[in-house]
C-alpha cells in the first residue's frame, strides 16, 4: 500500500560487523509497529481497557495516560483500531517511523544493560512485563522486559545508530552480537 | 643489612613467580605480591624522590595511603604517573619506574634543594609573587615548575577502553577487613542484595596481616572461609579492586573498579577500569583505620615504615624490610609489630616508647626503652640506626628498618564527604564521623574500635540494624571466638621534641614541623588555611597520612584539643582517579550523542557536507565538480531555487501534534498571535513569547482537523517547546482537556521551493496544487501517485513559491529520490543549510541569530501580529511593560555596505557616523550576514535602536576584534521581492507574515 518505495532503517549497514548470532544477541525489527496513545484526562481507565484488550502483550506504559503500543511486526490495522475504538478520547499518533525497535537476550543481557541504563533491572524490581522510560546511553528510550533474560528497547529513530553503537562497544566483553529479524 | 624474602609464610603463591623491572633493573617477585613488597622482597628500599627537597624516599606504607612510593607503571601510551607501589598489583612483565629524579635515583641533582631549604619553607610560593617583581617569570616560575614534580604524562593516545556501569543493592559494604565481612555475611545469610567492595585485588582488609585466630583457623583462612560462603550466595556480588572513592546524593556511591590494570596485555574486549554507580539502600562504611607515623627527626629515612606495614610485609606478603628493625611507639600495637618480627625470627633492635609505663608485654629478650623518644636517624638511602634519647641521655642504636606506631585514624573519608564534619573523641584519640544519614553507618575500627573481637561483632550487629530496617530477619549466631593479644591504646604524642634534623608530617609534599609552626607564626594557624599556606594535606595522598598529625600539631603549638582545630574538608575523591575512567566511553565520536535525520543517506550520496547543529548533523551544501569553496555552492544552490527549485532536509524541525477539545484554547494562549480560529487544512506562522514578553520561539501551526493540531518548532528549541507546552498545561491549565506528544523522529520533511517547486510536486502528488486547490498556507494530507499517504504544507521561508512535504521517516530517502528524479528536468537541486541561510537573509526572516532571548515580537516587526485583544496568552502582560514599548527598542533593519566589498560581518557594533566608540554610543548590534548572490554584494540583517524610523540612514559598521569599520545604509530588512509577488496567491492571509521552513 506504500507504493514502490523502499524502506530505510536506520541501522541498515550497522550490523554487517556481527554476522554470528550468539548467546547474547540484539535482534532488530526492520518493519515494526509503534503507536503512542494518549488519553484525555477523564479518560485513562476507559483507554486503558481499550488498549489492554487490543494490545495484547505490546502495551507500554510510559507516562500518566500515556502508552506506546509495540508490535514487532507492522500491524497497520491496529493503529486503524485503536483509533476507531478510542475516538474522541485519546490523541493516537503512528510512531513506528520514529522508533527503532530491538531486543537484547542473552545471560548477560542484564550486565549489559547495566552499564547504559540506571534503574534496577532486578528481576525483584523490574519483572517480566514491566517497562519504563530510562535513560540510555545519553538519550531516552523506552524499556519493556519481555523475559528473564529478554529485553525490548525502543529508541528514537534519530538517535538509534548513537545508541545502537553505544549498545554494542558494552557487550563487546560478552560477545554480543546484532542482526535484523527475518 | 637488607629487606628479603622470608623462606615461609605470607598468602604469596611461591609456585608461580613472576618476573618485573624497576628503574631497567629485572627483579623477581610472586603472584600475590604489589609491587611495593617484591621491591623490598629485593632490598630495594629506595623507591623515590620526595617532591620538594629531592630527599631520598622508602616506602612507608602497606596500602592506600601511601605517599612515598609514587611511580610510574607501564611504558609508552600506557604509561601511568604516580602510582602507588604499595596497592600495584605484580604481574610478570610489569615495568616500573621511579619519578622526580635526575638523571637517577642514586644520583639525583634535585636533591641540591635541600641546601636552598631555608628559602622553600612554607608559603614560599606565595612569597615569590612579593618581590621583586620581575623576577616571579624569569626566575621563580622557571625554577620551580623545574624542580618541583611528579611523574610526568605521556602525551601519547590511551590505547585502552574504560567503562562506566550502575549496580543497585540493599546493602552496600565498603571494605572486607573483618568488620566488613562480618556484614556482608551476616546480610547475605538473610537474603539482602548485598555488594561488598574492597580496593585491594585480596580481599580480607586486616585479617591478612594479623597473627589471630577466629573460631580455631588462623584469621587469613577464615576470611577465606567467608569469602567462599559469599561467592556462593546468589544475593552477594564481591567487588574486588574496587575502591568507593565517593558518597553522593540519594545515597549513590561513586568506585572505580581495576578490570584490568593487574595484566601486561589488556583484552581489547574489556575495559581497564570500570567506573560503579552504586545505588544502595543502606550503606555500612567498613574502612578500617590508617596508623600514623610519630613526627620525629628523621622519620623520612628509607626503612621507616609504619608498625602495620611492616607487620603486613610480614605476615601478608613473606617479606622482612630489614634483619635487625627498631621499634618507635607510644601505643600497644608497636609491640604486636615486635611479636611478628620475632615470630619471623627478625632481631628486634629496641622497642622505644614514649610512654612512661606500658603494660603491653615485649617479645622475649628484646629491650624496651619506655619513657624514650628518636630524636634522629643515622643514614643515607636507608636508615642505618637511630639516636635514642631518654631524659637527657643519647644512645645510638643499630638498625636496618624502624617500624613506627603513633596511632590510629578511623578511615571516615567517605561518610564526611557531603559536609558533615568530624566529630574529635577524646576517648579515642581520634577523629569519628558523626551519624549524619540513617542509610550509612560506620563499622569495625572505621568507627573507632580497636579490637578484633569488636569490629567482627560491630559488623554483624550494623547489618543487623539494616536487615530489621529492610523488614527483613537476621538468624542468631553465636560470635566466634577470637583468639588474639590485648593491646594498650596509644598515648598521644604528636611531636617527639629534640628533633635533630627534618620531622616530616606530610611526606609527599615536603612539609615538616617548622613549615607548621612558620604558618602558626605567620598567623595562617586555621586548619584550611594552614593547609594551603604549607600545603600539608595537599598532595595526591590528600593527607590521609598527615592530616591529623598536623592537626594534634597546631592543637599542641595553640595549646587547645584537636577538636577546637578541627579538620580539612574531605571531598571526592578518596583516591586518586584516572581521567580515563572519569570519561568511561565519552570521547570521539562516543562523546556526546548523535542526531541523524532520517535523510542523512540521501544527502550523503548527493554530496552533502554535514555541520553539527546542536546534536544534529545537518547538510550545509552539496559540492559538485568544478567547485571549490562552500561559498560557490551556496550561491549556487540560492540561485537555482530562486530561477529554479531546490530540495532541502528540513526533517530536524520539532513536531508536536496536539489533540482534544481544548487544544484551539491551549494553542491560543501559547502562541501570541490569534490562533482560535485557524481554519482545517491551514497553516499559520506563530510566535511564543516567555512570560517576560521576549520571544521563546517561532514556527507553524497547521490545523489538521477541528480538535487536531500539528505545531512545528525551530530545530534547537524542538525540546524546550514540548516542556513549555508541558509546564503552562500542568502547572496553569491543568483544566484544559488536551494531550500532545512529539512526533519528531516520525517524519522526514523536505521543503521544495522555487518558481518550478509547484510544477514538480504535481507530477508526484495526486492532488490540485493549482493555488484555489492548495492555496498558500494549505496544509493537508495528500497521497503521492505512487501509494503513499503524506501531509503536504505550503509555506516558505526563501520566499519563494514553496512547500514542505512529511512523509513518514522510513520512506523519506526513497521519496526525496523521486523528487530529485522527477524534478531533473526542472532544474531541482538538493540545498543545505548555508543556502537555506542566505535564501531567509535576502527575504528578512529571523532566527534565533535575532530571537536571541531579548528581542520582542515588535522588535523584530511582528508588533501587529500580537492577539492583544485575546484575554490572555503567555507574555501579554509584560509586552506593555514600560520597557518593552519604549520607542529607542532595538528593531530589525537590513543593513547594505556603501562599498560592496566591505562584508558586514554578525557580532559588530553600529554606531552614529562621527560618534566615538563607547557603550553609550553603542546604536545595535549586527546579528545575521551573507553574501547575497541574488544582488551581488554583501548583506545583513541587525538590531538598530529605533531602526524602522531610520531606513536611509548611514551608520558605521564597527568590530574592533576584527579590524571593520565602514559605512552602510540601513534598509528595509526585505531585500528580495518585499512585495511577496514570488509567492503568488498569498491572497487569503496577506497579513500573516510568511512561513520558515527552518532555523539553524
Amino acid at each position: 500500500m506504500n507504493g514502490p518505495f523502499s524502506l530505510r532503517h536506520p541501522l541498515d549497514g550497522a550490523v554487517s560487523a556481527y554476522p554470528a548470532v550468539n548467546a547474547n544477541h540484539v535482534t532488530i525489527y526492520p518493519e515494526p509497529q509503534a503507536i503512542s496513545v494518549c488519553a484525555l484526562q477523564g479518560e485513562e481507565a476507559a483507554v486503558a481497557a481499550t488498549l489492554d484488550a487490543l494490545a495484547g502483550d505490546g502495551l507500554r506504559r510510559v507516562g500518566p495516560g500515556e502508552w506506546l503500543l509495540v508490535k514487532h511486526r507492522a500491524d497497520s490495522a491496529l493503529l486503524s483500531d485503536i483509533k476507531a475504538k478510542t475516538g474522541a478520547s485519546a490523541l493516537v499518533t503512528d510512531q513506528s517511523n520514529g522508533r527503532v525497535i530491538l531486543t537484547i537476550e542473552g545471560p548477560d543481557c542484564r550486565a549489559i544493560l547495566a552499564k547504559i541504563v540506571p534503574v534496577d533491572l532486578h528481576p525483584d524490581a523490574y519483572p517480566v512485563g514491566h517497562s519504563g522510560n530510562v535513560f540510555f546511553a545519553h538519550v531516552s528510550a523506552g524499556l519493556a522486559r519481555i523475559g528473564t533474560d529478554r529485553f525490548e528497547i525502543s529508541l528514537m529513530r534519530s538517535f538509534a545508530l548513537f545508541a545502537f553503537e553505544e549498545l554494542m562497544e558494552m557487550g563487546l566483553e560478552f560477545d554480543l552480537t546484532a542482526g535484523f529479524a527475518t | 643489612m637488607t629487606g628479603f624474602r622470608l623462606t615461609s609464610g605470607g598468602l604469596i603463591d611461591r609456585s608461580r613467580p613472576v618476573s618485573f623491572s624497576f628503574d631497567g633493573k629485572t627483579f623477581k617477585g610472586f603472584e600475590g605480591d604489589t609491587l611495593a613488597s617484591a621491591l623490598i622482597a629485593n632490598d630495594q628500599l629506595l623507591v623515590g624522590r620526595s617532591f620538594k627537597y629531592h630527599r631520598p624516599r622508602g616506602v612507608l606504607t602497606a596500602g592506600s595511603s601511601e605517599p612515598n612510593a609514587l611511580v610510574t607503571i607501564g611504558t609508552g601510551p600506557r604509561s601511568e604517573p604516580n602510582t602507588r607501589a604499595t596497592v600495584a598489583e605484580l604481574y610478570g612483565g610489569l615495568t616500573s619506574r621511579s619519578q622526580n629524579r635526575w638523571p637517577s635515583l642514586n644520583v639525583d641533582i634535585g636533591s641540591l634543594n635541600s641546601l636552598l631549604s631555608p628559602f622553600l619553607g612554607a608559603g614560599f610560593y606565595y612569597k615569590t609573587f612579593m618581590w621583586p617583581k620581575a623576577f616571579w617569570e624569569k626566575v621563580y616560575e622557571p625554577f620551580i615548575r623545574m624542580a618541583a614534580g611528579l611523574g610526568k604524562l605521556t602525551l601519547e593516545r590511551d590505547p585502552d577502553r574504560y567503562e562506566k556501569a550502575w549496580a543497585h543493592c540493599d546493602l552496600l559494604v565498603v571494605g572486607a577487613g573483618p568488620a566488613g565481612l562480618a556484614a556482608a555475611l551476616k546480610a547475605g545469610r538473610a537474603g539482602l542484595r548485598v555488594i561488598l567492595a574492597d580496593e585491594d585485588f585480596q580481599p580480607g582488609g586486616s585479617l591478612l596481616s594479623v597473627a589471630a585466630t577466629i573460631g580455631g583457623t588462623p584469621a587469613a583462612l577464615y576470611a577465606k572461609t567467608v569469602l567462599d560462603e559469599l561467592k556462593s550466595l546468589a544475593n552477594v556480588t564481591l567487588m574486588p579492586r574496587t575502591t568507593v572513592f565517593g558518597w553522593y546524593d540519594d545515597n549513590v556511591f561513586g568506585a572505580v573498579e581495576k578490570v584490568q590494570k593487574h595484566v601486561a596485555e589488556p583484552s581489547h574486549a574489556k575495559p581497564v577500569e570500570r567506573l560503579w554507580r552504586v545505588v544502595a539502600r543502606h550503606a555500612i562504611l567498613a574502612t578500617g583505620a590508617i596508623e600514623r607515623p610519630l613526627v620525629f627527626g628523621g622519620n623520612d629515612r628509607p626503612g621507616v615504615m609504619t608498625a602495620s606495614a611492616v607487620s603486613t610485609y610480614l605476615n601478608r606478603y613473606g617479606v622482612s624490610p630489614g634483619e635487625k628493625v627498631a621499634v618507635f611507639t607510644n601505643g600497644g600495637t608497636g609491640y604486636r609489630t615486635a611479636r611478628d618480627l620475632k615470630a619471623a625470627g627478625i632481631e628486634v633492635a629496641a622497642i622505644v616508647d614514649t610512654r612512661a609505663s606500658a603494660t603491653d608485654r615485649a617479645p622475649e629478650g628484646v629491650r624496651v626503652m619506655l619513657n624514650a623518644a628518636i630524636v634522629d636517624t643515622k643514614g643515607g638511602k636507608r636508615i642505618k640506626g637511630i639516636v635514642v634519647e631518654r631524659a637527657g641521655f643519647e644512645e645510638e642504636i643499630e638498625c636496618d628498618a624502624l617500624a613506627v606506631s603513633g596511632g590510629w585514624s578511623p578511615v571516615i573519608h567517605l561518610a564526611c564527604q557531603r559536609g558533615a564534619k568530624p566529630v574529635w573523641s577524646d576517648e579515642k584519640q581520634a577523629f569519628l564521623a558523626p551519624q549524619s544519614d540513617a542509610r550509612l553507618t560506620v563499622a569495625g575500627s572505621a568507627a573507632g574500635l580497636e579490637t578484633l573481637t569488636e569490629a567482627l561483632a560491630d559488623g554483624a550487629a550494623k547489618a543487623e540494624a539494616v536487615i530489621a530496617a529492610l523488614g527483613k530477619t537476621a538468624a542468631a549466631e553465636a560470635a566466634l571466638a577470637v583468639e588474639d593479644v590485648a593491646y594498650s591504646r596509644h598515648q598521644p604524642v604528636w611531636y617527639v621534641g629534640g628533633a635533630r634534623s627534618k620531622a616530616f608530617v606530610d611526606y609527599q609534599n615536603d612539609v615538616h614541623v617548622k613549615d607548621l609552626a612558620l604558618a602558626e607564626r605567620e598567623a595562617y594557624s586555621s586548619i584550611e588555611l594552614s593547609k594551603r599556606y604549607t600545603t600539608s594535606g595537599m598532595a595526591t595522598d590528600q593527607g590521609k597520612i598527615a592530616n591529623v598529625n598536623a592537626t594534634g600539631i597546631i592543637a599542641s603549638m595553640k595549646g587547645v584539643s584537636p577538636a577546637d582545630v578541627g579538620t580539612t574538608t574531605f571531598r571526592p575523591f578518596y583516591t586518586p582517579v584516572s581521567l580515563g575512567t572519569i570519561a568511561g566511553t565519552s570521547r570521539d565520536r562516543h562523546g556526546r550523542p548523535i542526531r541523524r535525520s532520517p535523510l542523512h543517506g540521501w544527502a550523503e550520496k548527493n554530496g552533502a557536507s554535514f555541520v553539527e547543529a546542536g546534536l544534529w548533523y545537518r547538510s550545509s551544501y552539496f559540492l559538485k565538480a568544478g567547485e571549490k569553496t562552500w561559498r560557490e555552492a551556496c550561491d549556487r544552490e540560492v540561485l537555482n531555487v530562486r530561477a529554479n527549485a531546490g530540495i532541502c532536509d528540513v526533517s530536524t524541525l520539532g513536531k508536536i501534534e496536539i489533540f482534544g477539545p481544548d487544544a484551539a484554547e491551549f494553542l491560543n494562549r501559547l502562541y501570541c498571535n490569534p490562533m482560535l480560529k485557524l481554519p482545517v487544512g491551514k497553516a499559520r506562522y506563530g510566535l511564543m513569547l516567555r512570560e517576560d514578553g521576549m520571544v521563546h520561539d517561532d514556527g507553524t501551526l497547521s490545523r489538521l482537523a477541528p480538535d487536531h493540531f500539528f505545531m512545528t518548532t525551530t530545530t534547537s528549541m524542538a525540546g524546550e517547546v514540548l516542556s513549555h507546552m508541558e509546564f503552562y498545561h500542568q502547572a496553569y491549565w491543568p483544566e484544559l482537556k488536551l494531550r500532545f506528544v512529539s512526533v519528531s523522529d516520525q517524519w522526514a520533511q523536505m521543503s521544495i521551493a522555487g518558481p518550478k517547486s509547484r510544477a514538480i510536486l504535481q507530477k508526484l502528488v495526486d492532488a490540485d496544487l493549482s493555488d484555489d486547490g492548495f492555496p498558500f498556507l494549505a496544509a493537508r494530507e495528500v497521497r503521492l501517485k505512487a501509494g503513499l499517504s503524506v501531509r503536504l504544507f505550503r509555506i516558505s521561508f526563501s520566499g519563494e513559491l514553496a512547500y514542505e512535504l512529511a512523509v513518514p521517516a522510513s520512506y523519506g530517502e526513497a521519496v526525496a529520490d523521486l523528487v530529485m528524479a522527477e524534478g531533473a528536468e526542472f532544474g531541482l537541486q538538493p540545498y543545505g543549510l548555508e543556502a537555506l541561510n542566505v535564501l531567509r537573509i535576502e527575504k528578512g526572516h529571523v532566527t534565533h541569530a535575532e530571537l536571541n532571548g531579548t528581542v520582542t515580537p515588535d522588535d523584530a516587526g511582528f508588533g501587529k501580529m500580537m492577539g492583544m485583544s485575546k484575554p490572555d496568552f503567555v507574555g501579554k502582560q509584560l509586552s506593555s511593560r514600560f520597557g518593552l514599548t519604549a520607542a529607542d527598542r532595538l528593531q530589525l533593519v537590513g543593513l547594505k555596505p556603501l562599498d560592496p566589498k566591505n562584508e558586514i560581518r554578525a557580532g559588530a557594533h553600529l554606531l552614529k557616523e562621527g560618534a566615538e566608540p563607547s557603550m553609550a554610543n553603542d546604536q545595535g548590534i549586527v546579528t545575521s550576514n551573507c553574501f547575497s548572490p541574488v544582488l551581488g554584494h554583501p548583506v545583513a540583517l541587525a538590531l538598530l535602536k529605533s531602526g524602522r524610523e531610520r531606513i536611509g540612514e548611514t551608520i558605521i559598521v564597527f568590530d574592533r576584534l576584527r579590524g571593520d569599520e565602514f559605512p552602510a545604509t540601513v534598509c528595509s530588512p526585505v531585500f528580495v521581492d518585499p512585495d511577496n509577488l514570488k509567492l503568488k496567491g498569498a491572497v487569503d492571509e496577506p497579513a500573516a507574515p510568511q512561513r520558515k521552513e527552518a532555523a539553524e
